[in-house]
């Protein structure tokens, strides 16, 4: 199913949540969803599927979810651990959910044993961690074999084997044809899994590219160089035009994409390296360079933090 | 559409429980007092009737009829009972966040709506008609017997005197109902403006409990002292225009179209409310 999203906005009072939001989910990828703390990841999705108002709109093969025919059976989608009621048990949820949407009434055990809860079926929800409640919201969405599932955060506070299984899960299911939208604020846990991403900042796309082309963005990398001839080999470096800088007394970086050219160099000049370490910019590095001052909640840093208590105690 | 009827249906009979409960509360504590009424009619031998305390007029009663069903739906406990479930349909969902369940299950929130009222009057229908059943069974057992438009002591709790009395026959149960109805959809409605069970229940109750009766007892007031303006308009008893429907007193102009005008105003602020309102994740 095609997924497109045109113009998507939202402002509460004066404050823009959703900039102008477009972009395209294509059939058989999973597309990460990034974005700090209060970007409007969560808010776009309730939008896309009717949940929150604000202008623009949300296509499925041509359809708003409202119109289309069966989406509640055709888009799984978990938009967070609040919408269940306390009193009712996992298998209750799950029943009334299948009910409603015309589900076999099968399926729920089949769900509930595949995200790990068939022994849990009976508990009430207000007895389950935030673990297990993101596991139900997860069995839910899966509850009517969807072609289209939405996650929202469905990785948090889930134990490193669920994780696991989600993300082998996940890359079945988009294989199969099917299309997969996830949120997250991690973009080490989106990485290992997702064929595109679509990054957003206050609200506004900020990239929107294959998982691939992110990657490209990494900055030439670098390499420490540990030698005990730290100003032989540096003055070396800079005869052959080598971009070099002393990072401790016996450390050089060397900014270079490749490290054979100046290890060779090195070795015919008799310079002994003890250790060769790679520097690069990381994916969280890109990210946070392409997020930085476009964060609602930014976190001050520990010595500012540490500066004021001082203050405050004196 | 069809998914909204399956989830009215659904929530309706998830909600069967805390219904089945408030009913029977509600049933114990209508029994209980009128009961105790016939208990006081015995000790203090005089003549008691049956349905709304202190409504000794027969002529401003002709919904009392051969049931006397009429006036005991009224009795405000029941009426406070009975819109403890209904309150809870739509403000439940609010209270624990699960309208974003619900509309993924069911995008049409007209219809999500429209199920929901539906099935919550549905269960006032049942629960008014078991009243009248009960009271029935109970009717032989009341001092106050009324068949065909004549109100008579009953054989079995005969008092004082065997008063007749000949009321203008006309069923208004029908009357009756739809007045229940009337203050359940306020309620709901209200339920869902302040998304909040307790007050969708106390609100009504409290306006129909105090507001309106400080209102009456100013009205007194005002009659007696001979000032010819109100001290609160007509139009805004609500619930005393609601009764005076049922009993047609002709002293309340427009009564109906009053009760069933605010209903229909408070009807369509929610629903404008259920449709634009984002839904808390």
């Amino acid at each position: 199913m095609l997924i497109e999203a045109t113009a998507l906005s939202k402002r509460y009072g004066s404050r823009i949540v959703v900039d102008q939001l477009s972009f395209s989910l294509e059939p058989g990828k999973i597309t990460g969803f990034l974005g700090p703390n209060g970007a409007g990841k969560s808010t776009t999705m309730s939008m896309m599927l009717g949940l929150a108002r604000g202008k623009g709109e949300t296509l499925f093969d041509g359809k708003t979810y409202k119109t289309l025919k069966d989406g509640p059976r055709r888009i799984g989608a978990y938009l967070g651990p609040g919408s269940f009621h306390p009193r009712h048990t996992a298998r209750e949820h799950l029943r009334i959910s299948a009910f409603t949407r015309g589900i076999a009434l099968y399926r729920v055990n089949d769900v509930l044993d595949a995200v790990g809860l068939g022994t849990a079926a009976s508990m009430r929800v207000k007895g389950m961690s935030t673990g297990m409640l993101q596991k139900l919201g997860i069995a839910t969405a899966l509850l009517s074999e969807p072609e289209v599932l939405i996650l929202d955060e469905p990785a948090n506070g889930l134990d490193p084997q669920s994780v696991q299984w989600l993300r082998s899960f996940l890359q079945d299911f988009a294989k199969s044809g099917n299309t997969v939208l996830l949120s997250s604020h991690l973009i080490h846990e989106i990485a290992q899994f997702a064929d595109n991403l679509l990054v957003i900042a206050q609200g506004e796309l900020i990239a929107s590219e294959s998982l691939d082309s992110f990657l490209k963005r990494q900055k030439p990398s670098s390499f420490r160089i540990r030698t005990t001839q730290v100003d032989t080999f540096a003055s070396l470096l800079e005869t052959h035009n080598f971009q070099q800088s002393r990072a401790s007394e016996d450390v050089l970086e060397v900014y270079s994409e490749n490290s054979t050219p100046f290890i060779r160099l090195a070795l015919d000049h008799g310079i002994e390296i003890f250790e060769i370490q790679p520097v690069g910019s990381n994916l969280e590095d890109i990210f946070l360079e392409l997020t930085s001052n476009r964060s609602d909640y930014v976190s001050e840093s520990p010595s500012t933090h540490n500066a004021k208590k001082g203050r405050n105690r004196g | 559409m069809v998914n909204a009827l399956r989830y009215g249906l659904v929530s309706s009979l998830k909600l069967s429980k805390p219904f089945l409960f408030f009913f029977i509360s509600a049933l114990v504590l209508f029994c209980v007092v009128e009961l105790s009424q016939v208990a006081v009619g015995l000790v203090n031998q005089v003549q008691l009737q049956m349905g709304t305390p202190g409504a000794t007029d027969p002529a401003s009663f002709p919904g009392l009829s051969t049931f006397g069903a009429q006036a005991s739906v009224m009795n405000a406990l029941f009426l406070f009972f009975l819109s403890i479930p209904v309150a809870g349909q739509f403000a439940q969902e609010y209270r624990f966040n699960m309208l974003a369940n619900t509309f993924l299950m069911a995008p049409n929130r007209i219809a999500d709506f429209a199920s929901k009222t539906v099935f919550a009057l549905l269960y006032v229908l049942v629960s008014v008609g078991l009243l009248s059943l009960a009271v029935v069974l109970l009717g032989p057992l009341l001092p106050l017997k009324l068949q065909d438009g004549t109100a008579t002591a009953s054989p079995i709790f005969a008092t004082s005197a065997n008063i007749t009395w000949t009321m203008t026959l006309e069923n208004s149960w029908w009357r009756v109902l739809l007045y229940v109805f009337g203050y359940m959809v306020i309620v709901m409605s209200l339920s869902i403006i302040t998304k909040s069970q307790t007050l969708g229940v106390l609100l009504p109750f409290f306006y129909l409990g105090l507001v309106e009766t400080v209102a009456s007892f100013a009205d007194v007031l005002v009659t007696q002292k001979s000032i010819e303006t109100n001290w609160i308009p007509e139009q805004l008893r609500f619930f005393r225009n609601g009764q005076a429907w049922i009993n047609q007193d002709a002293a309340f102009s427009n009564a109906g179209l009053i009760y069933f005008g605010s209903c229909l105003i408070l009807l369509v602020i929610s629903l404008l409310l259920f449709l634009r309102r984002d839904t808390k994740v």
